[in-house]
């Protein structure tokens, strides 16, 4: 079926699944007599699937449209009938959007059940909400399957209506999990302190979800009090009560957590929890932390040590350069990835003559964090061995090679990326060779792209050199 | 308690890479978002921070094959329920097989390639049994699917209300069961007929393991997601797994145009079926 409908001077065209060409004749006509138009919505929130014959009914309103000038929008396209726009190379004639704004409440809560639109859905209810809106959830909430069930808590809690705060407590005790889970979240988003002792019941669940959602939940409702109720808790003898501890003292941050956590740490044997505390240290913004994960560096555990020079990426080294670098040729590889990964951006041109020594003998991964740091080095040993990797057999190298290349110097590598561009085997390789043309426009680049475009297969590129050429 | 991980383009083309030489499945950049919502919980589980350390990972650590099925599994779309396209499934078996029954044939290999959490198949059985095709003929059925989730599903024969949508009610009642907790299971009679693996349609190797030499290939609503190069090389393994005669369904909006193919295609009322001539 093909349903043409107008309001406020726009045109709206629903297409059930199997519309026939006579309606898109009708809904042709109409469009083509209706005055004042300044924009044409199609819906296909309930087209499923679509056959290529079919998609004539879409152009003819097209062209109606485009010679009135009225731009046109896909709304709700599934996935189905995307790709058939996309094969059929129909999909350049159209502005795909994702709007809810033509869909009932009843449909809006259909599309819960699908992940990929769910999250729309749900944010478009919760900003339009009212009474409706409210009393459709609520039913749902009583009666429907609990995925369905979980998405209605959430949008209730993103709508922040705290009148239904009652409703929300009671699916507490759902059977469902995710019913259960979205109750816990939408109570720590609300700050109900009433509820703050179930939270911790929740957080000795053996369902990890559970404990989980509870424990973001008890992080947003927390004062000075939960520090020492976690504490407590943190001697539980079961392994996943500590870990959901050090989560949530994370979560609450700040010099006395940290201290928390620090105590916990000397006093865990458990590699697990060990490792998870030295992967939240790197939350802190103490001055502290750093040194406690430099120390950690040196943990028994590969496991922790791997975690810990993570997190020193995320917290940056504090001069610890030189303890970090001494981990790169580590027995575990990741160990060295994330050594390298936490030097960051400036690193002593010591440090630099050290990583070029150690590339040739360093596993694959290390490489690749090598080559980026040497990119904001501006060496020329650095550049030299760089430039060599452009040639080298692995893609992934050649390609971070380049990007390394550009950091340190964007001119030279763009004449670099003409050639690369045309020339290197891998797509991933030319498309960030055309990246980079896109961004400097060195001498006789529209040339080049015009001719890599008569040959190139990769629709990426393609599609690229179309936005940079303008065609 | 995670925050979405951002996933940069350059990131979201990488991964996109990885699962196309896997899979063959072409992502649409409009699944970045997806795919971060999907992924950010696996990051967190295995203690990465950016979308580069996982690709890293995949590539380059020892256990990167075995996530590689994780993501895949994740990246699927498994959309599927009993009796979708049927016009199809009913030319097959109200047409096509009581033409080679009649020649004398009384065998039949079938192969629901991509058959998701198998409504398809199972379909196909059902129809069979009700219309006492087993006491005429032999049917053997095999299916698979890249996802071996999904494929563990289909052993478990478990449906809700999305799956069981088109079933006519006097085939739930003889063929499907409802337990205490709502749950709706298929009957063990009809799930025997079928043999479940996981297999990847661009791995030769895991398409040699269905045994082919089949009459009737059903490969619906799985070729949209890929580019032609693989579509090609699918629909010619199928070929190479068909008897003389065999013959091949696609999705409803899915065709040959444009594939080099040796297929000779014969439009029915709703739709096409491609022989093996
Ligand atoms: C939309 S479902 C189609 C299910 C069923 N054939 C139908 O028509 O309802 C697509 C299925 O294709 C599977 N798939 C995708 N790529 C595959 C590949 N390379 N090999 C095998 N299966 C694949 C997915 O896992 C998914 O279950």
């Amino acid at each position: 079926m093909v349903n043409i409908t107008f309001k406020n001077n726009k045109a709206l065209i629903v297409v059930d699944n199997s519309p026939t060409r006579q309606e898109f004749v009708a809904a042709r006509q109409e469009l083509e007599v209706a005055m004042g138009i300044i924009g044409v919505d199609i819906d296909l929130a309930r087209l499923e699937h679509i056959k290529s014959d079919q998609l004539a009914g879409f152009i003819m309103i097209r062209k109606v449209a485009n010679s009135n000038q009225i731009p046109i929008v896909l709304f709700n396209v599934s996935d189905n009938v995307y790709r058939i726009l996309q094969t059929s190379d129909t999909i350049k004639l159209f502005t795909i959007g994702k709007n809810y704004e033509h869909s009932s409440t009843d449909d809006l809560i259909k599309m819960f059940a699908n992940v990929e639109l769910a999250d729309g859905a749900s944010d478009h209810l919760a900003k339009h909400y009212n009474s409706e809106v409210r009393a459709e959830l609520i039913k749902r909430i009583a009666a429907d399957k609990p995925n369905i069930q979980a998405c209605c808590l959430l949008t209730i809690g993103k709508a922040c209506d705290t009148d239904s705060i009652d409703l929300v407590r009671s699916c507490l005790d759902s059977p469902h999990t995710q019913v259960t889970c979205a109750a816990i979240h939408v109570l720590g988003w609300f700050g109900d302190m009433e509820s703050k002792d179930r939270l911790y019941d929740f957080i000795l669940s053996p369902t990890k979800a559970l404990a989980e959602a509870a424990g973001s939940a008890v992080a947003l409702l927390s004062d000075d009090g939960d520090l020492v109720r976690l504490v407590e808790l943190a001697s539980s003898n079961k392994p996943e009560v500590r870990g959901i501890v050090v989560r949530v003292l994370a979560l609450i941050g700040g010099e006395n957590a940290f201290a928390k956590t620090a105590n916990m740490l000397a006093l865990e044997t458990d590699v697990f929890i060990r490792k998870t505390i030295a992967r939240c240290l790197s939350r802190f913004n103490t001055p502290q932390t750093v040194d406690l994960l430099v120390k950690l560096l040196d943990d028994k555990s590969m496991a922790v040590q791997e975690a810990a020079a993570s997190g020193l990426g995320c917290t940056g080294l504090n001069g610890n350069e030189s303890v970090v670098i001494s981990k790169i040729k580590s027995p575990n590889i990741w160990v060295g990835y994330f050594a390298v990964r936490a030097l960051g951006h400036s690193v002593s041109p010591e440090t630099a003559k050290i990583l070029i020594e150690a590339y040739p003998s360093v596993h694959s991964n290390i490489k690749l964090a090598i080559i980026e740091v040497l990119g904001h080095t501006h060496l020329p040993e650095a550049i030299t061995l760089l430039e060599t990797q452009l040639q080298g057999d692995n893609e992934d190298v050649r390609r971070e090679a380049l990007s390394a290349l550009y950091v340190s110097g964007k001119k030279q590598t763009a004449k670099l990326a003409l050639n690369i561009a045309e020339t290197d085997q891998s797509w991933m390789v030319r498309y960030r060779a055309v990246e980079i043309i896109e961004n400097e426009h060195p001498d006789g680049y529209i040339d080049v792209l015009r001719r890599i475009n008569e040959t190139e297969q990769n629709r990426f590129i393609k599609e690229k050199i179309a936005l940079v050429l303008g065609i | 308690m995670f925050e979405t991980t951002k996933m940069s383009d350059d990131e979201f083309l990488q991964l996109g890479d990885i699962i196309y030489k896997k899979s063959a499945i072409t992502l649409l950049r409009e699944k970045k978002y997806f795919m971060e919502n999907r992924l950010t919980r696996r990051l967190a589980e295995l203690d990465f921070n950016t979308f580069k350390d996982y690709i890293y990972y995949i590539k380059y650590d020892p256990a990167g094959e075995s996530e590689l099925n994780y993501l895949v599994n994740a990246t699927t779309v498994n959309e599927t329920y009993f009796f979708r396209d049927r016009s199809q499934i009913d030319y097959w078996l109200n047409v096509m097989l009581p033409e080679s029954m009649r020649q004398g044939k009384t065998e039949f290999r079938i192969w629901s390639a991509a058959c998701s959490t198998g409504e398809e198949p199972y379909s196909l059985v059902m129809l069979l049994d009700s219309m006492g095709m087993y006491y005429k003929a032999r049917f053997h059925i095999v299916a698979t699917d890249i996802n071996s989730n999904v494929v563990d599903m289909a052993k478990k024969g478990e449906y809700g209300e999305y799956s069981l949508k088109n079933v006519p009610d006097e085939m739930l009642e003889k063929y499907f069961t409802k337990n205490s907790n709502n749950v709706i299971t298929l009957s063990q009679r009809i799930k025997d007929r079928v043999v479940f693996k996981t297999g990847n349609l661009i791995d030769p190797l895991s398409c040699e393991r269905t045994g082919g030499n089949f009459d009737v290939i059903f490969c619906r609503n799985v070729l949209i997601y890929f580019d032609n190069k693989a579509k090609e090389q699918v629909i010619n393994m199928f070929y190479s797994h068909l008897k003389t005669s065999g013959c091949l369904f696609l999705g409803y909006a899915e065709s040959l145009s444009a594939l080099k193919h040796k297929y000779h295609s014969l439009n029915f009322s709703s739709g096409t079926v491609h022989i093996k001539e």
